[in-house]
């Protein structure tokens, strides 16, 4: 359902991805994990037509993101990091727009958004601006835009922040039934608690190379010892001085 | 004093590195030729005022009036000249300071942060509210205090004139200044923040309004005013005893620089000491409140509202059909409620029909005499009108089509991740742009054409050269925000200043081509001096023009929606940088 083949990203200098390959099936969900600026952000972006990669193709649903853009954005949905949207609008207004940008059933559209304004607790703020909306509100507004119109894929980056715990939860819900459904789901997190209960496999980038790729049970067997995500990572991540560090501390 | 000289030094280090010690030294230079501009209008403007001045100075003197032998008459109407100064002052303060006052005192995004260290709570609000003081200060002194140092050089002031003058503005701005935030305190206790940003935006927008009208209408009224009318509206205004009002601080103001010139009698100290003490007062009253009631909670009563649920309202699928949405459609209407929805697209439009209409009027004032109306012929008189209409409309296009793409903002990421064409982007844009140019430029027709004396051209000439001109234009201006676009402007806030950068640039762009549009149009007039063409009879001439007209602005707006659409397919694929992307 997605496929990256050989990703490069140069920015000047810098390589933020560096020949990145890999597979999600259809009805996982994949945990991209990184420390920060370990190229995450940058991989989401070309994955999801974001950003033209350097070298290297990216697949989405058998269409080619690169040479078809278009027809690739229709399979998916996309939530960015920072939740923006256009302020003008009341939230009405901009479901409906992006049910008409997706050029889908306007009824079957608009029963979906409905469904996820109550269960979100929107539906009495829908005729107001956007421009009044807090954090959360924008996010919850931003996942309702991206499942509004039934996609295949969904690219999630960093869902969580800014969400009360009852929103966090009833993310990680329809995350879970989206994946019964056989929808594919690719999420950045740094929150490894969330990867470890939900994902079907983990990557992980440091540096702009993927490290590993694999279940949890693989990278255990991988690093030779049992333990959280959060540990494995930190192993599998930090530098020796790191490490020194975090025994140091742990006394 | 020592955190709030810490903090003042700070702040300044930070405008000083983002304005000079930008990345690119593109910025950089951009930011000093700015500032060169902003010198040299202030020098320019000085010198206009020191003119007008002297002429007065002139008009005095013939009638044998003299400040220096002590003339009462020439020291009133000096006092009414730097009233209206001071008060202009004030008024500009209130049309741009207020917002200022707001976004960098209570709604700072730093405020948080200070008010979390070890720093006095009262040390933070003073070098905020000095540092919105200073912002304030430059960005209008150089509109009132250049004409108070041209009316010095005119009437001879000595050295203490300058100073008091810029002691006296200085010490108005801090009074005035902290007036609008005592009121500004009292309006958040009531008016939740998103709607006071709005109400402070559109109120600032309609006070501009209101200067443009009576800058035009003073203008307009001075167009053939003579010498008598000149002394006898300063004597009556002087007459009017506002002078003699001591306890009005704008009427302090115009004393304590009136003061100082040579032969005046007004006493300095008795004006300039309550000034100062009354500003002190206002500051330390405004620094003091602004702590307590900012930490108390007091400034925030209705910020809750915003969590009050409301009834229960309609549902989004509202549509009983299984019709598929239209993506033009749905980029078109959000264009269009953004431009219902944004004050400062409705401010452009009315600013451009004022200046235009009050055009029209004094245009349709002036009648020719005999041998101007055989120098200037019709066509001449009737282009000029014509390209004016161009001009004003054309204006419109820099703000609108000039940022349609910029407006994206934070939401340009948004708009990347869906299935969205770029024609389609193109298009919506286009029209976002188009609306407010053309329908600026027909009412402009249509008020030129029905206003008598106004010399213009039949409306079957009139409306499909401006309609063209001006689809051309938009183009070129749409163009070239999707060529440079910059997704850091933030449309009305008063700290974003690289919107005004990027209008200054679209307005260059845009100036040749209408000054081209207008050579071509006129060409029957001009084409004799050129040697290939002289001869040539009158139909031929006209086609050619025609013909030339047709095909530059058919041209521009080709070649710019074409390489607009290229560039966009580049753009939404995140295949080029962009600015603030």
């Amino acid at each position: 359902m997605i496929e990256a083949r050989e990703l490069t990203k140069q920015f000047g200098k810098v390589k933020a991805v560096d020949n990145v390959s890999f597979k999600v099936a259809p009805g996982e969900l994949f945990a991209f994990l990184g420390p920060n600026g370990a190229g995450k952000t940058t991989t989401i972006k070309m994955l999801s037509g974001l950003l033209i990669p350097t070298s290297g193709t990216a697949y989405i649903d058998g269409v080619s993101v690169i040479d078809n853009p278009v027809e690739a954005k229709k399979h998916m949905g996309f939530v960015p990091d920072q939740p923006n949207v256009y302020d003008k609008l009341t939230l009405r207004e901009f479901l409906n727009f992006v049910i008409s940008i997706y050029r889908v059933d306007r009824k079957r559209a608009g029963q979906i958004a409905d469904e996820y304004l109550d269960i979100f607790e929107l539906a009495d703020r829908q005729d107001e601006l956007l421009q009044g909306y807090s954090h959360g509100m924008r996010q919850k507004t931003n996942i309702i835009a991206a499942l509004i119109h039934e996609p295949k894929v969904m690219f999630l980056d960093e869902p969580t922040v800014g969400l009360d715990p009852r929103s966090a939860r009833l993310i990680k819900d329809i995350l879970k039934q989206l994946t019964a459904e056989g929808k594919t789901i690719f999420m950045s997190t740094h929150i490894l608690e969330i990867a470890e209960e939900m994902a079907d496999r983990v990557g992980i980038i440091q540096k702009g190379q993927l490290k590993f790729i694999g279940t949890v049970a693989e990278l255990r067997s991988s690093q030779g010892k049992e333990g959280s995500l959060e540990e494995l990572f930190l192993q599998l991540t930090a530098s020796e001085d790191d490490k020194e560090l975090i025994s140091h501390l742990k006394g | 004093m020592q955190e709030y000289l810490l903090l003042l030094g700070t702040n300044l280090r930070i405008w000083f590195t983002s304005a000079f010690k930008a990345k690119s030294k593109k910025k950089a230079i951009m930011t000093v030729v700015g500032y060169l501009f902003l010198v040299a209008f202030a020098i320019g403007w000085t010198w206009l005022s020191y003119d007008l001045f002297k002429g007065l100075r002139g008009i005095f003197e013939e009638q044998g009036l003299l400040l220096e032998t002590g003339n009462v008459f020439v020291q009133t109407a000096l006092l009414t000249v730097s009233q209206i100064l001071s008060l202009a002052s004030i008024l500009f303060l209130l049309l741009t300071g207020l917002r200022i006052i707001y976004e960098y005192l209570f709604d700072s995004p730093d405020m948080h942060f200070l008010l979390a260290t070890p720093l006095k709570v009262r040390n933070i609000f003073a070098a905020k509210f000095t540092e919105c003081l200073a912002l304030i200060f430059i960005s209008i002194s150089f509109m009132t205090l250049a004409p108070m140092i041209g009316l010095g050089i005119a009437f001879r002031g000595g050295f203490t004139y300058y100073l008091t003058t810029i002691i006296s503005f200085v010490a108005g701005f801090v009074l005035f200044g902290s007036l609008s935030a005592l009121l500004l305190l009292l309006i958040m206790r009531y008016v939740p923040g998103q709607r006071l940003k709005q109400i402070l935006l559109s109120a600032t927008l309609v006070m501009g309004i209101v200067i443009v009208i009576i800058s035009q209408t003073v203008s307009s009224s001075l167009m053939d005013i003579t010498e008598e009318q000149i002394i006898s509206a300063l004597s009556g205004l002087g007459d009017l005893g506002i002078n003699n009002l001591s306890y009005l601080p704008h009427v302090w103001i115009a004393k304590s620089s009136v003061a100082t010139l040579p032969g005046s009698s007004v006493n300095l100290w008795a004006n300039l000491i309550p000034l100062l003490i009354v500003a002190g007062l206002f500051f330390w009253l405004t620094i003091s409140l602004s702590a307590k009631l900012f930490l108390s909670g007091f400034a925030a009563g209705t910020e809750t509202d915003t969590l009050k649920k409301k009834k229960k309202t309609n549902k989004v699928a509202t549509v009983n059909d299984h019709k598929v949405g239209n993506p033009f459609g749905a980029m078109l209407k959000k264009e269009l409620i953004y431009f219902k929805r944004e004050p400062m697209m409705w401010y452009q439009l009315a600013i451009g029909l004022i200046v235009m209409g009050f055009y029209a009027f004094n245009t349709s004032r002036v009648t020719p005499s005999p041998e101007e109306a055989q120098m200037m012929p019709d066509l001449v008189n009737q282009s000029v009108s014509l390209f004016m209409i161009v001009l004003f409309a054309g204006l419109s296009g820099p703000n609108t089509a000039g940022l349609s793409l910029s407006r994206e903002g934070k939401n340009w990421r948004f708009l990347q991740s869906l299935p969205v064409e770029p024609k389609t982007v193109y298009w919506s844009k286009f029209i976002f742009g188009a609306v407010p140019c053309v329908l600026e430029g027909l009412i402009g027709v249509f008020l030129f054409h029905f206003l008598p004396g106004t010399p213009m051209f039949p409306l079957y000439i009139s409306i499909p050269v401006v309609i063209g001109a001006l689809l051309g234009l938009v183009a070129l201006d749409v163009w070239t925000d999707i060529y440079f676009p910059n997704f850091n402007i933030k449309i009305g806030s008063s700290k974003s200043s690289e919107g005004t950068g990027k209008i200054l640039f679209v307005n260059l762009a845009t100036m040749p081509i209408i000054v081209l549009l207008g050579a071509t149009f006129t060409f029957s007039l001009w084409y004799d001096s050129i040697g290939i063409f002289s001869g040539l009879s009158e139909i031929a001439v006209r086609t050619i023009a025609v013909s030339l007209f047709t095909l530059e602005t058919l041209g521009v707006f080709f070649v710019c929606s074409k390489a607009s659409v290229k560039r966009l397919k580049l753009l939404l694929v995140g295949a080029i940088d962009a600015k603030g992307a």
